[in-house]
């Protein structure tokens, strides 16, 4: 994906400034091909080789190593390749993951698409809470969700099955619910990737102009009809793009299907990658293979996702009059709707959080309600760990480092592509989105060849610089948006005040890029402080952030424990972000997401 | 309009404090296209010039190049003699002395109009540049809404702001890119009229880019009449109006008539399908193909055509009653022509009339085809 073609920006929203929007004369926006690339662009360049080209490359260098990186025994070997391209070992765990992931994709593009349509055409009751509990999930931990859902829905012990048994009767072995199993682990990546799909096909419906659809009710098509006749064609590339979105997410996503174990005949691949790097004997050559098979079909739904973006721009119908489509009234149907956002909002955030904070108050991980005595002795004598005091730096460190510097080298980025142009520019940009088709253990695997011999390998700061590459592209992806929205007269008026670019940027651009650099920002920090793919390949004992101890406890079967630190961490994320909506005044809702 | 109007003071005799400008075969391509073609044309200190043409004659674009926005591709631009764009040459845009006004304002939404204007002005203490700041404001009429932001104003008084902004720095060339064309009708005039006047107080070489030609009838001293990239005509406003070079100065700029006739040897006299057509000027072109020009204001009907060089008989197929006059279409043999005549006028729609041009109202240019 490049930004320029990234769907659903909603034109004169996001970057909230009220600059007037005014027609480009011809010729402003085409390429100035001749000029040599700015310096800017040139140190940018170099940035993103070191950020996003030298770890992706790494990743194939070590597919065809023989041992581990840094071993002195180690040479070129294609045993790694064969075991996974062609030994047929992994077949199974690569057929599953791409199920799993194209049904995952399905659903939430099913599930999205009609709550869009719900929120942005019916007058479901309630609206505004719906479409917060309908984003919420994008700003709370996956992996903390998927803990939550396994205290609360594990065959065995977890609390739906233990307290259902005595308040219905039933024997001690019955199992009434079992988050364990394939359809338990699609069902939580459900909760988080429904939203993904929810924003991409309601920022088309916002745009879609709504005479189009008076139009059909003009010509005699009640709503039903027209919802299927114009609404569902016109948001096809919107569905699409969403689709291979989300399917990208699915494939390479780790944190969920290995913390709910996944009790079935294959795990993910991405499960696979993390075993080989990790669990004794490790063979990292192999995750490092297993990385580029995982890879090949990301880029594959990456590409696809590009393409549907792009036949997007032919659906655009933006008109010039800001008509707010007419709600229709569904009497009994917009009750049923609101029935049912507020069993996901039930699901994705209330109920695994009231479980976090009841769990972490019991301190023998008792699930029987009946039995549960609260007390704070559990958190007092986590938090008293030196691990976690540890932890709380490094969750901080990187909650305050990454953001700022990804804001920072994607505000360049943005610059380049959308100002400068030229070849180094295309490049730049391809570059600067290209992590997007990497998952995040997948990146970490390249990193960790790449720094292992430094002396800042195990440090935080490995996991910095993985994390900074890997959210480049939201970097810029923010920065941008802001910036095609910035008419570049107002630049050039600096330019003609005798300002040099310097000056201009700082005292033109940036003050008007300011609220969609505090968006990204927050967003940033978001994933930058919940974030367990990379950090659990990446750090060493010293440089665990909360996330990857919260995992660990997970790994040691120390349910309770892992949900303290998981709290932990929610009371950060949540600090930081009431810190950005409230102080800096982030704006974060769907219209600049 | 046919009137002669006293001229305007040449720009030399103004007080003039701006600087030359030259631009010498200017070319500018984007890849495989050029916008540009090669033009020439020069200014004097203090003088208004505008680039008229339609959209996509490269106006906007030679601008730009001028205020050092867009690189040129072949050619120089000097500034009192000194280039600053030419063969491997490209001063900055901040350093050329220049400041411009830009179609969309381009007033920073996050400052005052203070600061807006005060902007530019550098290695000035802080109470000298704020009276300059005031001074300018008070200029344009907008002191007391110095604390206010960009956004909270109106497009005509962002205008202003935009305006002041420019002048403040006090450039040796004022730009000009479509200034008044995202204003509603009636306060366009009355900026114009402002513009100008302002030009004339402070005494900027402008350059003007619009798209209206009454715009640039009415402001400027000369007028680059642009088409496709190439300089179509470069004259003051009335001998553009009265002696077009081509075809399309001649329809671009007020209602033409056109009548395409082939000269005869004296060169002042062509005829079409039995029409003749006599001009006092004579045609100095090549070939004999020749397109006779005059203004509909300058068609006489009835009496009032009797013993002019041109007279012609001619069906009335239409007549409008516009207000201020009536709008005749009439049928010669040689197509259609449009005559403004006084609203007392006898005509009759269907009936046949005298029409009459004076020779002295009546031009020749090359036949287009």
């Amino acid at each position: 994906m490049t930004m320029l073609d990234l769907p659903g920006v909603p034109v004169g929203e996001a970057g909230g400034t009220a600059t007037q929007a005014v027609a480009v004369p011809p010729g402003r926006r085409r390429g100035k091909g001749l000029r040599p690339p700015s310096a800017l662009a040139v140190v940018i360049f170099i940035l993103l080789l070191g950020l996003v080209a030298g770890p992706t490359i790494m990743v194939f260098v070590g597919a065809l190593q023989s041992e581990a990186p840094g071993l002195p025994n180690n040479h070129f070997s294609w045993d790694a390749v064969y075991r996974v391209y062609l030994s047929g070992q992994f077949y199974g765990s690569l057929l599953g993951t791409l199920g799993v992931a194209v049904v995952t994709a399905a659903l939430s593009v099913v599930f999205g698409g009609v709550a869009a349509w719900f929120l942005t055409r019916v007058a479901v009751p309630l609206r505004k809470l719906w479409e917060f509990g309908l984003i919420l999930p994008l700003f709370l931990s996956p992996f903390v969700g998927a803990l939550a859902w396994l205290l609360l829905a594990a065959p065995n012990s977890g609390m739906i099955n233990v307290n259902l048994r005595w308040m219905l009767n039933l024997p001690q072995d019955a199992v009434l619910v079992d988050v364990m199993t394939l359809p338990g682990v699609i069902f939580v990546m459900l909760l988080f990737y429904v939203p993904y799909a929810y924003l991409f096909i309601s920022a088309a419906l916002r745009n879609m102009d709504p005479s189009l659809e008076e139009a059909s009710s003009m010509n005699g098509r009640g709503t039903f009809l027209t919802a299927l006749r114009v609404t569902l064609p016109m948001m096809r590339p919107a569905i699409v793009a969403s689709f291979f979105f989300v399917a990208v997410l699915a494939t390479g996503v780790f944190v969920i299907p290995a913390v709910l174990g996944l009790n079935t005949s294959f795990s993910p691949l991405a499960v696979e990658v993390y075993r080989a790097m990790t669990v004794f004997p490790a063979d990292p050559p192999t995750g490092a293979a297993l990385g580029t098979l995982l890879f090949w079909f990301t880029l594959a739904g990456v590409y696809l996702y590009r393409r549907s973006v792009k036949n997007a721009g032919r659906y655009v119908t933006l008109s010039a009059r800001a008509t707010r489509p007419r709600l229709i009234r569904l009497p009994v149907g917009r009750w049923v709707a609101a029935a049912f956002f507020a069993i996901y909002f039930l699901l994705a955030a209330v109920l695994p959080y009231l479980t976090l904070v009841l769990m972490s108050l019991t301190p023998f991980a008792i699930t029987d309600l009946r039995k549960v005595e609260l007390s704070f002795a559990g958190i007092v004598q986590v938090w008293k760990r030196p691990d976690v005091a540890t932890a709380f730096g490094n969750t901080i460190v990187l909650g305050l480092v990454v953001p700022t510097v990804v804001v920072l080298i994607g505000l360049g980025i943005a610059y380049v592509v959308v100002r400068e142009r030229g070849r180094l520019g295309a490049i730049i940009d391809y570059l600067g989105t290209f992590p997007i088709a990497v998952p995040g253990i997948v990146f970490a695997t390249g990193i960790l060849w790449l720094y292992v011999r430094t002396p800042i390998y195990a440090t935080v700061f490995v996991l910095v610089i993985a994390l900074v590459g890997a959210y480049m592209p939201q970097g810029a992806r923010f920065a941008s948006a802001g910036l095609i929205q910035i008419d570049r007269s107002l630049e050039e008026a600096a330019r003609m005040n005798g300002a040099g670019k310097l000056r201009m940027l700082f005292t033109v651009t940036f003050p008007l890029l300011r609220p969609s650099l505090l968006s990204a920002w927050t967003l940033l920090f978001v994933f930058a402080t919940r974030e367990v793919n990379e950090a659990v390949i990446l750090s060493g004992p010293k440089s665990r952030p909360l996330s990857v101890l919260a995992w660990n406890y997970v790994e040691q079967g120390s349910l309770q424990q892992a949900a303290v630190v998981g709290l932990f961490l929610t009371v950060v994320m949540a600090v930081g972000m009431l810190f950005a909506r409230f102080v800096l005044r982030a704006k974060l809702d769907s219209s600049n997401l | 309009m046919s009137q002669t109007i006293a001229n305007p003071p040449a720009p030399s005799v103004r007080q003039a404090q701006g600087a030359s400008l030259s631009v010498e075969n200017l070319r500018i391509k984007y890849g495989e296209t050029e916008a540009v073609k090669g033009i020439s044309f020069s200014i004097e200190p203090g003088e208004f010039l505008t680039l008229l043409g339609p959209s996509g004659c490269g106006k906007t674009t030679t601008l730009r190049c001028i205020a050092g926005l867009e690189p040129a591709s072949g050619g120089t631009i000097s500034i009192d003699g000194v280039p600053v764009a030419g063969p491997g040459r490209h001063v900055q845009p901040e350093r050329r002395g220049i400041n411009m006004v830009f179609q969309s304002y381009a007033v920073w939404p996050h400052m005052t109009v203070a600061k807006n204007v005060g902007y530019g002005l550098k290695g000035l203490s802080k109470s000298d540049a704020a009276s300059r700041v005031e001074e300018v404001l008070e200029l344009v009429g907008l002191a007391k809404f110095a604390k206010r932001y960009g956004t909270e104003l109106s497009g005509g008084q962002q205008q202003r702001v935009a305006l002041a902004r420019a002048i403040v720095t006090r450039p040796k060339i004022l730009l000009f890119d479509e200034p008044l064309s995202n204003l509603d009708a009636g306060l366009r005039e009355q900026m114009r009229f402002e513009l100008l006047q302002l030009q004339r107080a402070v005494g900027i070489t402008s350059v003007y880019v619009t798209h209206d030609q009454t715009e640039a009838m009415s402001m400027s001293d000369r007028v680059v009449l642009m088409r496709d990239g190439v300089i179509e005509q470069l004259d003051v406003p009335r001998e553009i109006y009265r002696r077009p070079a081509s075809e399309f100065a001649a329809t671009f700029i007020g209602r033409a008539n056109l009548i395409r006739a082939t000269l005869d040897a004296s060169g002042t006299r062509a005829t079409a399908d039995g029409v003749a057509v006599v001009s006092e000027d004579r045609y100095d072109g090549e070939g004999d193909r020749v397109t006779a020009v005059f203004r509909s204001e300058n068609v006489l009907l009835g009496a009032a055509a009797a013993n002019l060089e041109n007279r012609w008989s001619a069906a009335v197929t239409r007549v409008m009653f516009l207000g201020r006059n009536l709008d005749v279409t009439l049928a010669l043999p040689t197509g259609s022509i449009r005559a403004e005549v006084p609203i007392d006028t006898p005509v009759v729609e269907g009936a046949s009339v005298e029409v009459g041009v004076r020779a002295r109202d009546v031009h020749f240019v090359a036949a287009d085809d």
